[in-house]
């Protein structure tokens, strides 16, 4: 008898089921949010994105049992979102590591180990990695979500330790760029402004970033603003793509991919067309610069962006605006009594990153919408720990703890003496950058990586290229994380690690806030704090490799519990000794003040009376910020003491439009993007767990305009071949006016071999940054098959 | 035997919806079952599709409907044999659809509430509430409401969210 379709589907259903990795919870974890006999709420961050949303975990004889918002957070205000309702629910999972897990080959299967054991095992290989080959044959490779105590403790004994910089983690892949357009611009780190503003800017300019589901938390303030003042307040959302975000736009502009730094450039022409720009903030406090930093002058600025007249624009944009879309939304800009722009991996992830975060910084120095309330050049961080752990922390190759370059001596040599170390000791050069580093991995010369809370398996770009040496079994590879990713599975060594509450540790969300989460439950089976395992393996190395410098790295960190205490001695070296009298000083915001506060502290906080008011609101403001008054060189309000720009003024630079590496040609007619959905996180290892969210988005799909989808015979549900020069994938269709046309558009975090959207990007990056261009590539889409039921995967 | 007619259909509004159906691109199959019952067919498979093609076609008892309708609009609960709330059965593939796909035809008056509120345009799910597949509650508790809402727990201790909130808009009653 014939199958029919419906048959088809319900059968090939069946079988999926039977397949499902993941799904083995069984669905009866009702949260519990409220007071109820026995279960006692702890207070810390969300897990999850960079907007450091406090929440509270109920936990009842030692389990987890619900979640609530901290109503009296200023992150938050009580609000989360629907990942971060559920993330709790993977805590007690059954298929979290439990155990130190061993393979001699990475064809081999893994085996259960003693922690005593896989520690000597992680010692030996780095030692002899290090014997062969020096401080450039060892790397680690961390993350934005691991705690700053992790991220520093990791990176000192790499550093002082091993001698080598190639310290790298995934904030390389999302927020180099908006680090370098900081710096540049304003010469300091991290934004001037916050979330405060949001609730008092008139204007939102929104660009490169679906707000609504990469940030949802503060999307729902924007769009609360938006709603209670629908005639004061504008919203504009520049996006290639018509997404969530653009439901609460008033205009909606969409652009070729990559010609938004034509745009940016366009809006300045016409506010300096219109003398809409702030001529006394620009005599007082800007300066002009051009190519490499070579001094410029207005009139310079002028002429170069005199060039890109809106109609101009239109055509290089596209032709999705008009010209007097261009000037209405420079005019809204630049006259609303304030205005914050607010942006993502759409700036970030590009060949040209580092100069479209400049043009945003442009307009903002260009009208004087800074410093005050509800005006700010705001780069969202999409990672919980990006900013804190990461960029401040020392997570980087070519950056030390308190943001110092690694490159200048005198603060090499502050962070030794810090730690007790030889002047010396820490080498001179950055290390790897994130791509050199994988490049060297798939070249044989980094002979033993840890690989700490990522996947790059699955989230570099070009991913099959840099899997390859992944692959090497010259390679050795420890990974520690609380479940199997796809990095586990191509990993020698993995270690189990406590989770989330687990844990004590501080995460600095995206508005120079830090925030504690204290340990509030244990860790299941024999999984352990990062900071107890670094401790311990440094010990061993020390031992293998006869080094009382190593030795020297650990010595204020021996005896101490782990749960709680070593933290707290990482943390208050950091804080006390690497951040004083740096841009993001901290010495105020020590554990006994972060456990006080209902959303911890933003810096600069530099004593503990200042920290319990909760930091610093707005950077280099006199009077609100205590180092503008205590760096204070004249009598202006404003103090730009970011270590940066000499001059302490604030930078317009001249950047004009430029392609992205790869551009749509005849073999190739379709430019790709990616981005992220509400429902998961990152690499879904830990929302593909949860049967909520996994149902909601169990899928990647390709999204495709309906012009084009008409032109090519796409359906809805059909399968899509996406290939570019690197890679292809077989997705379902999404037939939808969101990508502009031309243009698709992909979700990444899909783990299937099939769906991996990351086998298709390009590995290009900014020549500043060094972060990849995730956000543009060039592909061409077929139609495969009719719709086809398809399979959830999460690698177990 | 089951009769299979695949046609690809034109969705007559010009709304785009979250999921990318309408704009006129909305590709479905219509089928009948061995009963002689007509269903349509998107790219994902749904149960609630199928039932109001059914109803549509005035083949199934307008007592299911209406017990559903019920469901729906006030509250009402549908119990199975063990007394516990249950969403119609759906297959292993029809689970992994989101909830407003389906209720975008099965109850297209509260997905539009929804999303038009300020829970659709913050994207605040209905398995935040109503609980996903296997725990569905038509009645949500209280206790996922005080995820975010805490505080007005605090306050209002003693009355249900929906005694003052439309459910699915959240306005406030008049």
């Amino acid at each position: 008898m014939a199958q029919t379709r419906r048959d088809f589907i319900k059968k090939a259903a069946a079988l999926s089921a039977a397949s499902y990795v993941g799904m083995n919870l069984p669905i009866d974890k009702s949260n519990q949010a409220r007071a109820e006999e026995g279960v006692s709420w702890h207070r810390g961050s969300c897990r999850l994105c960079g907007v450091g949303c406090r929440v509270e975990l109920g936990v009842k004889n030692g389990t987890p049992v619900g979640l609530r918002g901290v109503s009296d957070s200023r992150t938050n205000f009580g609000y989360v979102c629907m990942k971060g309702m559920h993330f709790w629910k993977c805590m007690r999972h059954p298929d979290r590591l439990t155990k130190p897990l061993y393979r001699e080959k990475k064809t081999d299967k893994f085996q259960e180990i003693s922690w005593e054991k896989a520690l000597d095992i992680a010692a030996t290989k780095f030692a002899e990695a290090h014997k062969a080959g020096g401080g450039e044959a060892v790397a680690y490779y961390g993350s934005g979500q691991a705690l700053t105590e992790e991220t520093y403790f990791f990176q000192k004994i790499m550093r002082a330790g091993l001698q080598s910089n190639n310290v790298e983690g995934n904030p390389r892949l999302c927020m180099a760029s908006a680090v370098g357009g900081y710096l540049s611009s304003f010469g300091a780190d991290e934004p001037i402004g916050g979330y405060s503003d949001l609730e008092k800017a008139h204007c939102f300019f929104i660009v490169g970033s679906n707000t609504a589901e990469a940030h949802p938390v503060l999307f729902r303030r924007i769009m609360r603003r938006k709603l209670d003042n629908p005639n004061e307040v504008k919203v504009i959302n520049v996006d290639p793509r018509v997404s969530q975000t653009s439901r609460i736009a008033d205009k909606h502009m969409q652009f070729k991919p990559g010609t938004d730094l034509a745009l940016l450039n366009g809006m300045a022409h016409v506010i300096i067309e219109e003398k809409l720009y702030d001529e006394d903030f620009i005599q007082k406090y800007t300066s002009f610069k051009k190519g490499k930093g070579d001094d410029a002058t207005f009139e310079e600025y002028a002429a170069q962006v005199a060039t890109y007249t809106p109609e101009m624009v239109v055509k290089m944009c596209g032709d999705a605006f008009t010209a007097d879309d261009v000037r209405e939304v420079a005019r809204w800009f630049a006259t609303s009594k304030g205005t914050v722009s607010l942006w993502t991996m759409g700036l970030n992830q590009r060949k040209q990153g580092v100069w479209a975060n400049n043009l945003m910084h442009n307009l903002h120095i260009l009208t004087g919408q800074l410093m005050k309330d509800g005006a700010d050049s705001l780069s969202l961080t999409g990672q919980p720990n990006a900013c804190g752990g990461v960029r401040e922390g020392g997570g980087l190759c070519h950056i030390l703890p308190g943001h110092r370059p690694v490159n200048v001596e005198k603060l090499r040599n502050q962070v030794e003496a810090a730690w007790g170390v030889p002047a010396g000791r820490i080498p001179p050069e950055p290390g790897l950058h994130t791509m050199a580093m994988f490049t060297a991995v798939n070249e044989g010369k980094v002979k033993a990586l840890w690989v700490n809370c990522t996947s790059p398996v699955q989230s570099l770009p070009n991913c099959n290229l840099y899997n390859k040496g992944m692959d090497r079994e010259d390679v050795f590879i420890v990974t520690t994380d609380i479940f199997h990713t796809l990095t586990t599975q191509k990993s020698n060594l993995v270690l189990p690690t406590s989770f989330h509450f687990e844990k004590t540790g501080v995460y600095g969300c995206t508005e120079r806030r830090s925030q504690i989460t204290r340990k509030a439950i244990d860790s299941p089976g024999d999984a352990k704090p990062e900071v107890w395992i670094i401790r311990e393996w440094a010990r061993k190395l020390a031992e293998k490799m006869s080094d009382p410098v190593i030795t020297q790295c650990i010595k204020p960190f021996e005896g101490l519990e782990e749960g709680y205490e070593l933290p707290k001695a990482i943390w208050d070296e950091y804080s006390q000794k690497l951040t004083a009298h740096r841009d993001n000083d901290l010495r105020g915001a020590t554990y006994a003040v972060l456990e006080q506060m209902a959303d911890g502290v933003q810096w600069p906080a530099p004593t503990e009376e200042y920290a319990l008011t909760g930091g610093t609101v707005k950077k280099f403001v006199k009077g609100r910020d205590p180092m503008a008054d205590s760096e204070s060189k004249n009598d202006l309000p404003y103090q730009f003491y970011g270590p940066a720009h000499p001059d302490r003024k604030l930078w317009i630079w001249q950047r004009d439009q430029a392609d992205p590496d790869e551009m749509p040609d005849a073999e190739y007619p379709f430019y790709l993007s990616t981005g992220r959905i509400i429902d998961h996180w990152h690499t879904m290892s830990m929302t593909g767990r949860i049967p909520e969210l996994l149902r909601a988005n169990p899928y990647a799909y390709i999204e495709v305009n309906p012009k084009d989808a008409a032109r090519l015979g796409i359906k809805p549900g059909d399968m899509v071949e996406v290939t570019s020069r690197r890679g292809t994938n077989l997705l379902p269709a999404k037939v939808y006016e969101g990508p502009i046309e031309g243009m698709v558009f992909a979700y990444w975090h899909d783990q299937h071999e099939d769906r991996m959207i990351n086998k298709v990007t390009k590995d290009a990056y900014d020549p500043g940054s060094k972060e990849p261009e995730f956000k543009i590539c060039a592909v061409k889409i077929k139609r495969a098959s009719g719709p086809t039921p398809l399979t959830p995967y999460v690698a177990g | 035997m089951k009769k299979i007619v695949e046609h690809h259909l034109q969705f007559p509004s010009d709304d785009i919806c979250r999921r990318g159906y309408g704009a006129g691109n909305i590709a479905i199959s219509v089928f009948e079952d061995d009963a002689g019952h007509y269903g349509k067919d998107s790219y994902k498979n749904c149960k609630w599709r199928l039932i109001v093609r059914k109803i549509q076609s005035g083949m199934l008892a307008g007592m299911m409907f209406a017990a559903l309708g019920l469901m729906l609009c006030s509250g009402t609960v549908m119990a199975d044999t063990g007394g516990k709330v249950s969403h119609p059965e759906l297959t292993e593939q029809e689970q992994l659809i989101a909830c407003a796909d389906c209720h975008s035809e099965a109850t297209p008056e509260v997905q539009k509430e929804w999303f038009d509120s300020v829970h659709g345009i913050a994207m605040v799910k209905c398995y935040q509430c109503h609980g996903t597949f296997g725990e569905f509650v038509v009645t949500p508790s209280k206790e996922n409401c005080a995820t975010c809402h805490a505080d007005m727990m605090d306050k209002e201790p003693n009355t249900l969210c929906w005694e003052c909130h439309v459910p699915h808009s959240f306005k406030a009653k008049k």
